[in-house]
Formats: C-alpha cells, structure tokens, sequence
C-alpha cells in the first residue's frame, strides 16, 4: 500500500498554516496576510511580498539593502517580493537540532525582519571560514567567451552579500536612449529571475552595472543552501547579461533600434 | 616581401576598481588588445581563455600568459592581480604547451 503524496505533505502544510496563524496571519484569497506583509506559496517558491514605495528607484534604492528584499512589476505597479526556493527549507532542516526554530518560522522571521531595511538584531555574522568552505573559489570566476567577471563575497559587519560587477563603468556620455534600453534590460531581468537585484552603483564619479544577492540575516541553518544557489543564480544572469550590457555600453556600437526608446513592457504574472 | 601588421583591436573603457589594466597581443604579434576591466581577483588560466576569445583564437586549447618584460609565464592557478605588480604590463598569450 502506498501512502498519497498529498497525505505525505499534510502534515509541514499543517505546521505550517500553525505557525502562521500563531504569527498573526490572517488567510487571504490566495495566502496569507498580516499588515502589509503577504505571503504566499508560488510554484516551487515561499514569497512574502510588500509594498514598494512611491517614487523609489527599483534600479538603484533596493541595493545595498539587507535581505532578499527586490522589486518586482506587477501589470503596472511595482511590488516588493523576498522569495526562498522551498527546497532550501529541507536541505536545511537536517541542520536543525530540536531547540531551533522550524526552517520556515526561520526564514518568516528573516523576511519579516529584514522588510524595515535592518539586519536582524542579534544576527550573527558567519565565519568567513564558513562559507569559504561552501563557496568554490574556481566557481566565483565567470567567463562568458571574452567577457570575464568576478563575483565579489560582501562579508562585514551586519552586512553577507555577493554581487558581480557586469561593467564597472558606465559612460557618463552615454544617451539618453541607451540609458533607457539599459534599465529596461535589467528591469526585465530582474522580473523574471528569483533571488537576483540588479541596477546602478553611483561612486566618485563613477556608475557600474551590478547583479547582488544580500543574504543578510539568513538563518545559520540554511546558509549552505542560500549560498550555493545564490552562487548558481548570479553566474546564470552575469552570463546572459553582460554581452548585452557592454553591447548597449559600447559608445562606438552604432544601431539605429537603439536611438529609439524602449516601450516599457508590465510583467502580467507578476512573478520572477 | 611578406608585411605584418598589428591589429589594434578597439579598447575598452576606462576601468573601475579592482580591476587591473595590460596589454596583450598574441603570440604571431597580429592582434594585441588593451584590456582595462579585468578583475584582479581572476585566476590567470580564466582570463588567458577570456583573452583568446577576444582574441578570436581557438577557445579549445588551453593558453597561458607570458610577462613580455619578464620572459616568465604567470601561474594559471593564482589571481591576476598578484602578478601583475606593474602598471602598463604587457603579456603574451600562449598555447599552454610550456607544461608538458
């Protein structure tokens, strides 16, 4: 006799929809809601979702940020989204030992806490040792045909992040049109793929094109799982973009689609 | 008589930091390439492949960088930045055949 898949996953849902309701969450049309703060299960991913500002730039203002905080378009508004693949809860889990916290009450509260723009209080920054060992070093280089790009790891006080430099800088004569066909590049980008942030560094003068992930404030129990697919998603869009940024960069790059602005396409899903 | 000539190819743009700055040019002296975003944190074996491919030199080999001033190859395993202690470096890029 075989027991149902569905039968098998009762039991975590149940758990799960517990720890909601103990947390204050009240069930939604599709999830949950506590104040501004949703959450939802989309695919195979657990996404909470705020609200993104008025007038903030979803290419520069979410930088920086601790957390997997990012905006995303929904149809014409932007949204605010934290989204951890579900897969990582379980490889974590068997980190746990029975005084923890369950792998999803973690990563509630990490995105819960993170959604003010602070770190965690009482977050402890993992040993650099630590995620050396988790992070290959022939793995932080990326090569794509002539194009090569290093992933940098941020580890500093209250801050755990890894961020690749696609072009580190960005012509200050470039046109306007460009411009536009840039953000609109890394805006599409940063739609459709999870965990990624993308947009513009400003620094003495000098702009620079980057990709970040900021796992400040992850839960001990999953820092091997966030980093090593972190890792995996930064190389995937470093590859796929930084042919095409250069290419936009390149002042002797001579294309007449590019003298005309982009038509700014709405993300109808609204998910990455 | 045959003439060669060398083929600057176009530079890149300015640099940012961390990032180290050199010539290369190939081994027959035909395309040389000034190379200013290069991240000092690569190892030499990946930015060797990045420049043949710049390059348009066969990506299927393995190729090695040579210090035009002093006649060493740089370690393929260590990061560029650690052996490139002078500005204005100038590198060859070579098959990797040195290694036996």
């Amino acid at each position: 006799m075989t027991t149902p898949i569905t039968a098998l996953m009762r039991g975590p849902l149940c758990e799960r929809d517990a720890m909601l309701h103990r947390r204050g969450f009240d069930r939604c049309d599709d999830g949950w809601r506590r104040n501004g703060l949703e959450f939802r299960i989309a695919g195979s991913w657990l996404q909470f979702e705020t609200a993104w500002p008025d007038n903030a730039d979803p290419l520069s203002d979410h930088l920086g940020k601790p957390g997997l905080w990012k905006p995303v378009r929904v149809g014409h508004q932007l949204r605010r989204i934290f989204t951890v693949q579900e897969s990582a809860l379980s490889e974590g889990a068997d980190a746990l030992d029975e005084t923890d916290r369950s792998s999803f009450e973690s990563v509630l509260d990490w995105a819960a806490e993170t959604a003010d723009g602070a770190a965690p209080v009482g977050w402890a920054l993992p040993e650099r040792d630590t995620i050396d060992a988790y992070l290959p070093k022939t793995r932080l280089t990326i090569v794509q045909h002539s194009f090569t790009r290093q992933v940098e790891l941020i580890h500093a006080t209250g801050r755990l992040a890894l961020r690749v430099s696609l072009l580190s800088n960005l012509p200050v004569e470039l046109p306007a049109s460009r411009l536009s066909w840039l953000r609109e590049m890394l805006l599409e980008a940063q739609d459709e793929n999870h965990l990624v942030r993308l947009g513009l560094t400003h620094d003495r003068g000098q702009s620079a094109v980057v990709v970040e992930i900021d796992l400040t404030g992850v839960p001990a129990a999953l820092l091997q799982p966030m980093l090593s697919t972190s890792l995996d998603a930064l190389r995937w869009v470093a590859c796929q973009l930084v042919e095409s940024v250069d290419f936009i960069a390149e002042a002797g790059t001579v294309s007449r689609a590019l003298e005309i602005c982009p038509v700014t396409q709405p993300n109808p899903s609204g998910e990455p | 008589m045959n003439m060669t000539t060398v083929e600057v190819l176009p530079t890149t743009r300015a640099s940012g930091p961390g990032t180290v700055s050199f010539t290369a040019r190939d081994i027959a002296g035909l395309n040389e390439i000034t190379v200013t975003d290069m991240p000092g944190a690569a190892p030499v074996g990946d930015v060797a492949r990045s420049l043949a491919n710049r390059l348009n030199l066969p990506t299927d080999v393995p190729w090695s960088l040579r210090n035009d001033r002093s006649g060493e190859y740089l370690k393929d395993d260590a990061d560029l930045a650690s052996q490139v202690p002078e500005a204005g470096a100038k590198f060859t890029i070579t098959p990797r055949t040195h290694l036996g």
